[in-house]
């Protein structure tokens, strides 16, 4: 008697326990609203997504982006990493800049001192530059060792319209790389 | 000092040993009419004597003349069917100068005739042996079971001619002492037990008696408890002014045992209702007052079938797993449970509501709580249906805004997800609000089905109650006060 009792408690606390809703999470690292919640207004440039998982020793690729971006023509990534844990392998091109013939990318890898820098233009399009938010380069790197690697944009990173006249970037965002 | 009646008792004992002495070597052996109920006299009278003639004629024990028999028996004030009691055919044998007293009773119940015997020792004052013969047919037959019985009684096998002679559309059946008894007593072993007549309604009284002879006889063959003569029982009820069927209160139980000295009265009613038969019964503890156990037989069937039943019933009763043989003597139909309570509502509601209430024969009360648990239950699924829509619906709109790299569409996304997060919280506040009044109407169920729960006819009493009792397992007076704190 007393279990079938603790049997319909469970089924009540089952049941209960089952109705919890998620927990709220909006972090798309394009989401102004999140992002300015936590302090980066646009125009910004950010990792999307902004954390990404890999075993030790294989590579992994992440995404730079523009947030809320005017009349973007070039831009300017200098990224800071962990030189113990990760090793800059290749970059590519982002569709927000694959709508232009003449678009490019290059990088330049200071593997010392854990500095990248990255150059991207836009050009050869139906219109001389881009707004809004939108991938700008693909950026490959080999984990070295087990860890977690934080991706920073420095502020040497720029910003430049189709005058060659520097956008203020008002926010910068993180990525990480969780080598397992 | 020895008066004229002793001296003529005496003379006549002496010359029956005398000539029982003179007789070939065995046992003597006296027979007591036996007790007719549903047969006439006359019926019994000759009954008893084809059994004497059946014993003498086996000749393995010396029977005494029924002459003899008579005259002590007319000596000591008896009728010649007057002496039915173990006390009476021990202290009728004493003055036989036998070894062993057989007596016993013939009863009717329906279509069925049930014969009961039992062999007293002079010796020990003890019953030695009983049987029990249970027999459909015409009353004509019976006289053959008589016949059969002498040899039974005996121990002795069953002429295979007697045996042939039964008719062929009878049913009989014959059982004893020997049967396998497992199991403990609700007191101590050996408690003193009496029990009072069966009230009969809608059965006969001697149809009620006889089943009551059956259950006492099944009582004593349980071998656990003591067991007081029916016929002293019988004179303490006639000097307090009580007939044997009037005494079916609680309190003039109590009041008997008292006087008994016994420890325990054992009771009940045997009612029919259509064709369903019910007995009720029930044991009171002498001492306390208090109703120890009450079961309840329900059997469907002919009336013929509650001489088993009743004997099962007097296992029961007393703690005793019925015998195998006995069990399947049943005819079917027939259930013995325990009597409604309020607990027994209380945990049936427990486990589903409504449920004591019908099983308290509330069942509009009972209906109207399973509604209103049903319609709580549906508005609970309801709601949890709505709340995984609105899960499944955010969890897709939470895929499109991660995935979504425009702010139109993050912005889009985003909103309505927020919208179906809100009504899963909506509906996850009103899945609790129904749950949290799921569980008050269920406990209030549980509570209305205590208070509107059947209340046993032991604990009816109308206020404090002061008995003065004789324990005879310590010797000692008691005063008992029962106070009824439900009221």
């Amino acid at each position: 008697m007393h279990l079938t009792v603790r049997r319909f408690l469970l089924l009540f606390l089952l049941i209960a326990g089952c109705v919890e809703p998620p927990t709220k999470a909006y972090d798309n690292p394009l989401d102004q609203q999140t992002q300015s919640e936590e302090g980066i207004e646009p125009p910004a440039l950010v990792f999307a997504p902004d954390s990404v998982s890999v075993t030790s020793g294989n590579a992994v690729t992440v995404n730079a982006f523009v947030m809320g971006a005017d009349s973007l023509m070039g831009a300017h990534l200098q990224i800071e990493y962990d030189n113990s844990l990760v090793s800059f392998t290749t970059v590519t091109i982002g569709n927000f800049f694959s709508g232009g013939t003449e678009s490019f990318v290059m990088a330049e890898d200071d593997s010392d001192n854990g500095l990248l820098d990255v150059y991207v233009s836009f050009g050869g399009g139906s219109s001389l530059s881009v707004s809004g938010n939108g991938n700008i380069a693909n950026i490959t790197f080999s984990t070295l060792a087990v860890g977690k690697t934080v991706l920073t944009f420095t502020s040497a990173s720029e910003l430049a319209d189709p005058d060659d006249n520097p956008i203020q970037i008002k926010g910068y965002g993180e990525g990480v790389i969780d080598a397992n | 000092m020895l008066d004229v009646k002793n001296i003529r008792l005496v003379t006549l004992s002496f010359l029956l040993s005398s000539i029982l002495f003179s007789q070939q070597q065995g046992n003597t052996v006296a027979v007591l009419v036996f007790e007719g109920r549903g047969i006439s006299l006359s019926e019994s009278t000759t009954l008893s004597d084809r059994f004497r003639t059946a014993l003498a004629d086996i000749g393995y024990v010396r029977i005494v003349e029924q002459k003899m028999v008579t005259d002590v028996l007319v000596e000591q004030g008896f009728q010649q069917t007057g002496c039915t009691s173990d006390e009476c055919a021990v202290e009728v044998g004493a003055l036989l100068g036998v070894q062993y007293m057989i007596a016993g009773s013939i009863g009717k119940v329906g279509e069925t005739f049930t014969i009961d015997s039992r062999m007293v020792s002079m010796e020990t004052g003890a019953v030695v042996r009983t049987k029990q013969v249970t027999y459909l047919g015409k009353i004509d037959g019976l006289i053959l079971e008589m016949q059969i019985l002498a040899f039974v009684m005996l121990e002795m096998e069953i002429p295979s001619n007697l045996i042939n002679a039964r008719d062929a559309g009878s049913v009989f059946d014959m059982s004893s002492v020997d049967l396998e008894v497992t199991g403990g007593f609700i007191g101590k072993t050996g408690s003193t037990v009496a029990v009072t007549d069966f009230e009969g309604r809608g059965i006969s009284s001697l149809e009620a008696q006889t089943l009551t002879d059956r259950f006492r006889t099944a009582v004593a063959i349980t071998g656990v408890v003591r067991l007081v003569e029916r016929r002293m029982m019988s004179e303490l009820l006639e000097e307090q002014g009580f007939q044997q069927l009037g005494c079916t209160s609680d309190e003039c139980a109590i009041e008997v045992g008292q006087l008994l000295g016994v420890e325990f009265i054992l009771g009940g009613a045997i009612g029919k209702v259509g064709e369903t038969f019910t007995i009720d019964a029930r044991m009171i503890s002498v001492a306390t007052g208090v109703t120890e156990r009450v079961k309840e037989l329900t059997y469907e069937g002919k009336v013929d079938g509650l001489i088993t039943e009743i004997q099962v019933l007097a296992y029961t009763m007393v703690d005793v797993k019925p015998p195998q043989a006995l069990l399947d003597r049943r005819t079917g139909g027939a259930t013995i449970t325990n009597p409604k309570t309020k607990l027994g509502a209380l945990m049936r509601s427990a486990i589903l509501p409504g449920f004591g209430q019908i099983y308290s024969d509330k069942k509009i009360w009972g209906y109207g709580w399973m509604a209103a648990e049903v319609a709580i239950g549906g508005l609970i699924a309801s709601s949890y249906s709505s709340f995984q829509t609105a899960n499944s619906d955010y969890n897709n709109l939470m895929g499109l805004y991660n995935s979504a790299i425009q702010d139109d569409d993050i912005v889009m996304y985003r909103s309505q997800a927020e919208s179906k997060y809100a009504e899963m919280e909506t509906a996850e506040q009103q899945i609790k609000l129904f749950m949290q009044a799921a569980a008050g109407i269920w406990v209030t169920n549980m509570i209305h089905a205590y208070l509107v729960g059947p209340v046993p006819d032991e604990t009816a009493d109308n206020g404090p109650q002061f008995k003065l009792a004789f324990d005879p397992s310590t010797g000692n007076a008691s005063l008992g006060v029962t106070v009824a704190l439900n009221r």
